[in-house]
């Protein structure tokens, strides 16, 4: 794809997928799930899901599946409040974006 | 490489990082493994690359350092700063020595290196020393005139002090001195936060700058693997 994917988009986007699940959700199903819109390779979303984590966007929990343990991540509040965030931001900056593209009259 | 072997290796290249952060990585991919099942593994490990990027990838993310260097993206982390973007074909850069043997290749790089070494280190190590005294200097001039400013305060208040008992003796000479001594604090305080503005206005800003372009020098990246 030509245009890339900066570190904020990317976190929106995984706040975005792992909201749409209240119960949790785990690596590899995100992984999948990103996939729909992004070609992400399969270690790209580790960091990005720790340092989630690491700013208390997220939120993991263990629970046994098939007999072995999985890590689920959950969004917080935090997240939750950032997500929103991201969410204006996106609609402004694409907004513009395909206004300039499509050359109409700027807002 | 099978996903075992993979696990075994990642482990070892991450021997260096913090327990807790190798512990969960390592759980993070195990998991992966298990949750996309055995007929996933061959296509999961093809598209890891090498136990070598993921680390990167995985230390890359500890790194606030290289926050600003790069993004992640849909490939992963990367250093953006080198990159070529995508652009239509006809538009792209050719690359340079494409003609070249491997053979005059060597030989040039061997010839730039024996020629260099002598020279770049002694000159890279003499701008070093140059830049961090001049900034040295520069510090000093300001602490200096800081501390100029504090000495007329002192002067002032001194000043002040001794027109103060002279108050006994002669009413005009007291005032006189009192009044003067105060003039001088008021023009130091005003001479010491000149300075001091200065002082908090430009050193940070050079300590950054030396310290990113040092770390630019010095800062390594195994573009290697990517």
């Amino acid at each position: 794809m030509v245009f890339n994917t900066g570190a904020a988009l990317l976190d929106a986007i995984v706040l975005a997928v792992v909201s749409h699940e209240p119960q949790g959700t785990y690596g590899y199903k995100i992984t999948q799930d990103v996939r729909k819109a992004l070609d992400v390779s399969e270690s790209t979303l580790y960091p990005v899901l720790r340092r989630l984590q690491k700013d208390d966007c997220l939120e993991v929990y263990d629970m046994q599946f098939d007999g072995r343990n999985r890590r689920y991540y959950k969004i917080t509040e935090k997240g939750t409040a950032q997500l929103a965030l991201y969410r204006i931001e996106w609609k402004n900056y694409s907004r513009k974006i395909t206004e300039m593209f499509e050359g109409g009259a700027t807002a | 490489m099978n996903r075992v072997e993979f696990m075994e290796r990642l482990r070892v290249l991450l021997g260096d990082i913090p327990a807790e952060e190798r512990e969960e990585a390592l759980e993070y991919y195990r998991g992966y493994f298990e949750d996309a099942g055995e007929a996933e593994e061959e296509r999961i490990i093809k598209e890891l690359g090498s136990p070598e990027r993921v680390a990167e990838t995985i230390r890359a993310g500890l790194d606030e350092r290289t926050e600003h260097m790069g993004e992640y993206g849909e490939t992963g982390y990367r250093d953006t700063r080198f990159e070529q973007k995508e652009v239509p074909s006809g538009y792209r850069k050719t690359s340079w020595g494409k003609g070249n043997s491997t053979a005059v290749k060597i030989l040039l790089i061997l010839l730039i290196l024996l020629i260099g070494i002598p020279v770049v280190i002694p000159a890279a190590a003499g701008i070093l020393a140059g830049a961090v005294g001049l900034l040295i200097g520069f510090a000093a001039l300001l602490a200096g005139f800081l501390l100029g400013g504090i000495a007329i305060i002192i002067a002032g208040i001194a000043l002040m002090i001794e027109g103060l008992s002279q108050l006994y003796y002669s009413m005009p000479i007291a005032l006189g001195m009192t009044g003067g001594g105060l003039l001088t604090v008021a023009f130091g305080m005003m001479f010491t936060a000149f300075f001091w503005w200065i002082f908090l206005k430009t050193i940070p800003r050079i300590v950054s700058w030396a310290v990113r372009v040092v770390s630019s020098l010095f800062h390594r990246r195994g573009g290697e693997a990517r």
